[in-house]
């Protein structure tokens, strides 16, 4: 058992009369829980089954997942015609339809005596071409990482983007990594430096900059690509530094997501909910486009491909990579205008 | 108006002028009244202590008076301008060294909306941790509210802690807390006078849309050397003040110093015993860590006064204060490294001022001044890895950020009394400012023995924004006595500010004015423009080093108030003071973050984080006051309402509804008694009482949208990850309330006295809310999870000891 030491009773007599009291307690909620509202909940895709996810909001106290709802009727219209749903599971209908490109899909449902309506539009998939992918070792320590290529955007269709990049590193590949090279035991640091092009630029683009940089993502619009092939460059530098000289290996995700506006802003508007319940902030207020409840119903289609970089042959450039700084500090060199999704 | 003063009749009128100071002490009285009972005439010292009064050539009877000193009277024939000197002496027996001032709620000024709190008053309020604050006294004031729990921020009638101004020998402090806000930045034992103008705002006065407080120090005894010696709870400070040329040049110098730090030592020394007894480092952790960490806070006043001739005086005024929270842990890793991880981050203002008084005639008086005012915060982290035998390569990272503003100011003012009716006051002023909002260097020296076989060295600024802005001032003022009974203060005051190729200008009209309904019943109203070209990007109602003061841009534009009151003021004699006042202030472009925004550790631009609205707030005030006799105090209740609403295009916060500001409190009551038992023996007493805080609450919750219906299915407790928060700050706190006592305990020696203090903050240990939070550990009413509350400050007693010599 550990010896108390005078200095030590010096601090637990000087603590103990903060503490001596209880700093925290339950307090008391003292309105009545609120109503409960419905919560939509869709995300048509292209090339993917319909469904709706139908439930009704929580107290804020209670955690717990939502029960299906007793009585309640969802009628999905696609392209104007009516569709029912042929399956329900823990809340989620399911249609026998499998949305494409380009559709009008309208939602009206009901439970309990309230009403819920919505409409969207099924975008179009942003398929990839020309994909080519580079890995140029700058050391053990360092690793530069490019993939090109490029997609095409659909004419006349206001449609918005979301080009992320997702790197699994922290999780699975790490351990498995760990395992495999055992004579590693020190990591001192693993950074990474992401950077995507289309540039995050005026007020065409929104990014939302993450801890650690294992993930990033970026918001445009098509206003100056409309109809137009586009070429995107995706820049990953690698930083680790450990005790020993082993391959790291690292699973990069791609994805280029096209989608509504009303999912563009839901998706912003969670984001800034997720970083803003804190001591410092703000909570954020979630946007939906659900008349008559909360959540979201807008259309999304998607491209994504997966690289494993280090099976990659490497590309001797004399000249060398240009090195980019990371995202947030080139955001600062060069202040943004806010994002027009904002207003 | 102003250019019809009667000049012409000057050579019917002569001129009595001079200086009002202690007999004892040479310090010049500020407030103190001059009147000429035949004419009923009268004058008031300025902040100098100087007065001027013209009459006409006759014999006057001259009655000098000042709250706490003995009056005098002069019966002088007036053929010409006459300088009169004149010394009061106190009438406080014991408390020599505490200036009193002149009374508040006076009913015959035509100033309203100001408090005076004198040093006396201060230092009877019962503290916390043993030391007395100006600003947490302040705040027992109506119409002043404190922001959370033991915080030294003021909340000026709806208004936000960034819309004051503190002045300090009329130079302007940006960051006027320390210890995160517990304490404030003025050492009352350099302060003289304080007086706090929450509306009606004289002209000479501007740049905030809430508050002013000018903050006047000590020019020190001219005749002898005296000072005091106290030691609190967790601080201890002195002053020292005298003579350097007997009644010519005199210094006070007050310094102050937390020991907090003391109190941390030993929970180190605990914590790192524990840490090396334990038995099993974790592999990839250090085999053993050793930290050091600490934090303290100093201040010093300086002040040097020179008196030329009885006509003219140099001051010097010198303020410093940092603080500053370090650490370090020493890590050996299990290859053998020494590591050294560190911290720190300093903060604090510099201000110094330089000013002339002289009096060009006995007419007018006139003081030049140059002055310099910064606030900075740096913050350093560095990683230091030592060389050893297994790695003879050290490596250095460091990176240090800072911010802060700086500004120069070169200020004339005039006092003019050109009729016994009209004292004028005015002036100008330029000001060259310098804010950085953001400055980041880095350092890297780093060498990497396994691959690389060659050093990485990187010195570099990856941030540097300094943006410069010249503010250009003037105003002119008249206290207009037009009738015995209808007294009136009205002025202009004009700023302009040129920032970024962008210039802002302002022209804000300032009135005032008092009907004396009965020798002791007045009425009063007024009316102040006001206008705001700084703000403070700050993230919690917590004072922390990362609070910006950034200027106003081509996108941000400054802040403007317009606020009217109106109120009744009545003097019991003999009893009490008694003032009721209401208030409505209208308040535009008032900067909000974003929902969810925060500057802390975000890489936007300032600018893009926060939207810009509208306020508005009301209230009435009601103070009751009795500053003489055995027993004084006063009570102080406020009902108010503070709202704001953001609802511009593009900028819309809360769907565009008006929402209650954070520190929106419909009531708000304050009663502070302090009663002398003995003369050897005082005791005081506060109770306070507000309304809980605005805070923003999720009532609701539902599901994220997931692209994958299996997604749904993952029983992830909380997934329900979506809240509806129905409106900013629709919450209210439970209630604030405290009590405090105190006592203090005095003894005279032969060439010194003491006085020992004792007081208890929160005597019956109410749990005030400081912050709320969801616990997923804890459970309420059936629910798995609970709304908490914290609390940070339960009874805490404290003690202080001050030896006066």
């Amino acid at each position: 058992m550990k010896k108390i030491t005078h200095t030590g009773l010096i601090f637990l007599i000087f603590h103990f009369s903060f503490l001596f009291s209880s700093c925290e307690k339950i307090l008391d909620i003292e309105n009545e829980p609120a109503d409960a509202q419905l919560v939509v909940n869709a995300v048509p895709q292209a090339g993917k089954r319909a469904f709706v996810y139908f439930a009704h909001t929580r107290f804020f106290l209670d955690p717990s997942n939502n029960q299906p709802l007793d009585g309640a009727s969802v009628t999905l219209f696609v392209n104007g015609a009516p569709l029912s749903p042929d399956s329900v599971a823990n809340c989620k209908y399911f249609f026998p339809y499998t949305c494409t490109e380009g559709d009008t899909l309208s939602l009206q449902a009901s439970a309990g005596g309230l009403q819920a309506t919505a409409t969207t539009y099924v975008p179009y998939i942003p398929t990839f071409s020309n994909i080519q992918l580079y890995n140029q070792e700058l050391g053990h320590t360092f690793r530069y990482y490019q993939a090109e290529l490029d997609f095409q955007d659909h004419p006349g269709v206001d449609e918005y983007y979301n080009l992320r990049v997702m790197v699994r590193d922290s999780g699975i590949r790490f351990n498995e990594w760990k395992q495999e090279f055992d004579t590693v035991d020190t990591v001192r640091a693993t950074y990474y430096m992401l950077r995507a092009n289309p540039e995050i630029t005026g007020d065409a683009s929104y990014s939302i900059p993450m801890l650690g940089y294992l993930y990033t993502r970026n918001f445009f619009n098509d206003s100056q690509i409309d109809g137009r092939n586009y070429h995107a460059s995706i820049s990953i530098l690698h930083l680790i530094d450990t005790n020993e000289v082993q391959p790291f290996k690292h699973e990069y995700t791609v994805t280029l997501e096209s989608m509504t506006f009303a999912r563009l802003r839901y998706l912003i508007d969670v984001s800034r909910q997720g970083s803003s319940n804190s001591f410092f902030t703000e909570q954020g207020q979630v946007r939906g486009n659900v008349d008559g409840a909360l959540g979201i119903f807008a259309g999304s289609a998607k491209s994504e491909i997966t690289f494993w970089p280090d099976t990659l042959p490497v590309v001797t450039d004399p000249s060398g990579p240009t090195l980019l700084p990371p995202p947030a500090v080139q955001r600062l060199l060069a202040p943004q205008q806010p994002s027009k999704y904002e207003k | 108006m102003l250019l019809l003063l009667p000049v012409g009749l000057a050579a019917q009128n002569a001129t009595v002028s001079g200086t009002i100071t202690d007999a004892r002490t040479g310090e010049t009285l500020i407030g103190a009244t001059v009147l000429d009972t035949r004419s009923g005439k009268g004058a008031v010292t300025n902040v100098y202590g100087h007065y001027s009064l013209t009459v006409k050539r006759d014999s006057v009877d001259l009655k000098v008076t000042y709250v706490g000193y003995e009056p005098q009277f002069f019966n002088l024939r007036l053929d010409a301008n006459r300088e009169l000197n004149i010394k009061l002496s106190s009438s406080v027996t014991l408390n020599e060294v505490t200036i009193t001032a002149e009374r508040t709620g006076d009913v015959r000024s035509a100033q309203m909306s100001a408090n005076v709190m004198t040093v006396e008053k201060i230092k009877s309020v019962p503290v916390m941790f043993g030391e007395a604050d100006l600003i947490k006294a302040l705040q027992l004031m109506p119409g002043v509210q404190s922001g959370s729990e033991g915080n030294s921020g003021m909340y000026v009638r709806g208004g936000g802690p960034d819309e004051n101004l503190f002045l300090l020998d009329g130079v302007p402090l940006y960051n006027v807390t320390h210890m995160g806000g517990f304490f404030s930045t003025f050492n009352t034992d350099a302060v003289k006078n304080v007086t706090l103008y929450k509306g009606s705002f004289p002209a000479r006065f501007g740049g905030r849309l809430s508050a002013v407080l000018d903050v006047t120090q000590n020019n020190g005894n001219d005749k002898e050397l005296h000072g005091n010696l106290s030691v609190g709870l967790i601080s201890a400070k002195f002053n020292l003040e005298g003579p350097l040329v007997k009644e010519k040049t005199t210094f006070s110098l007050s310094a102050r110093r937390t020991y907090a730090e003391l109190f941390v030592i030993p929970a180190i020394m605990w914590l790192n015993d524990a840490t090396s007894e334990e038995e099993e480092p974790a592999p990839e952790l250090a085999q053993k860590a050793k930290f050091d960490a600490g934090y303290y806070f100093y201040d010093i006043n300086a002040k040097l006064t020179h008196k030329f001739s009885d006509k003219s005086r140099l001051y010097a005024s010198f303020y410093m204060g940092d603080d500053k929270i370090h650490g370090k842990v020493h890590t050996v890793t299990a290859l053998d490294e020494d590591i050294y991880l560190g911290f720190s981050t300093l903060w604090g203002n510099l201000v110094g001022a330089l000013r002339w008084n002289y009096e060009l005639s006995p007419k007018v008086f006139m003081n030049l001044s140059a002055s310099y005012t910064q606030y900075k915060n740096n913050i350093i982290g560095s990683v230091e890895k030592l060389a050893t035998p297994n790695d003879p390569n050290a490596s250095t990272v460091t990176g240090d950020y800072n911010s802060g503003i700086r500004e120069f100011t070169l200020r004339s003012d005039f006092d003019f009394t050109p009729t016994p009716e009209h004292i004028v006051k005015f002036g100008a002023s330029a000001t060259r400012h310098w804010f950085t909002p953001e400055v980041a260097n880095a350092s890297v020296n780093y060498f990497d023995s396994i691959q690389m076989n060659q050093p990485l060295q990187i010195d570099s600024s990856i941030i540097s924004s300094t943006v410069p802005a010249n503010e250009f001032v003037a105003y002119i003022e008249d206290d207009w006595a037009i009738t015995e009974a209808v007294k009136l203060n009205y002025g202009l005051h004009l700023s302009g500010f040129f920032v970024q190729n962008k210039f802002y200008h302002s022209i804000q009209p300032r009135l005032s004015g008092r009907v004396l309904i009965t020798p002791d019943l007045s009425f009063k109203a007024g009316y102040a423009r006001m206008t705001q070209y700084v703000h403070l990007l700050s993230t919690t109602s917590v004072t922390l080093p990362t609070d910006l003061w950034v200027p106003v841009t081509e996108k941000v534009e400054p802040m403007t108030s317009d606020q009217i009151a109106a109120g009744l003021s009545y003097s019991l004699s003999g009893i009490a003071d008694f003032s009721i006042e209401a208030y409505y202030k209208h308040m535009d472009n008032l900067i909000e973050y974003k929902d969810g925004a925060t500057f802390f550790g975000s890489s936007e631009n300032w600018e893009n984080l926060v939207y810009s609205g509208r306020g508005w707030s009301y209230g009435v005030e009601f103070l009751i006051q009795r500053e003489f006799g055995d027993l004084t105090g006063w009570i102080g209740y406020t009902w108010s309402r503070s709202m704001r609403q953001f609802d511009r295009e593009g900028q819309v916060i809360n769907g565009g509804n008006p929402f209650p500001a954070k520190y929106d409190r419909r009531h708000d009551l304050s009663i502070v008694l302090s009663y002398k038992v003995s003369p050897t023996i005082d005791l005081s007493a506060t109770w306070v009482f507000s309304t809980g805080n605005a805070a923003s609450l999720a009532t609701q919750s539902y599901p994220t949208a997931f692209e994958d219906p299996d997604d749904y299915d993952e029983d992830t407790p909380g997934r329900n990850s979506i809240s509806v928060v129905e409106g900013r700050n629709n919450y209210r706190m439970p209630n604030y309330h405290r009590l405090d006592i105190g006592a203090n305990f005095h003894r005279k020696f032969k060439r010194a006295r003491r006085t020992i203090s004792v007081s208890v903050y929160n005597v019956y240990n109410r749990q005030n809310p400081y912050m709320l939070y969801q616990s997923r550990t804890e459970s309420y009413n059936g629910y798995p999870s609970a709304l908490m509350q914290l609390s940070i400050f339960p009874v805490l007693p404290s003690f202080g000891y001050t030896l006066y010599f």
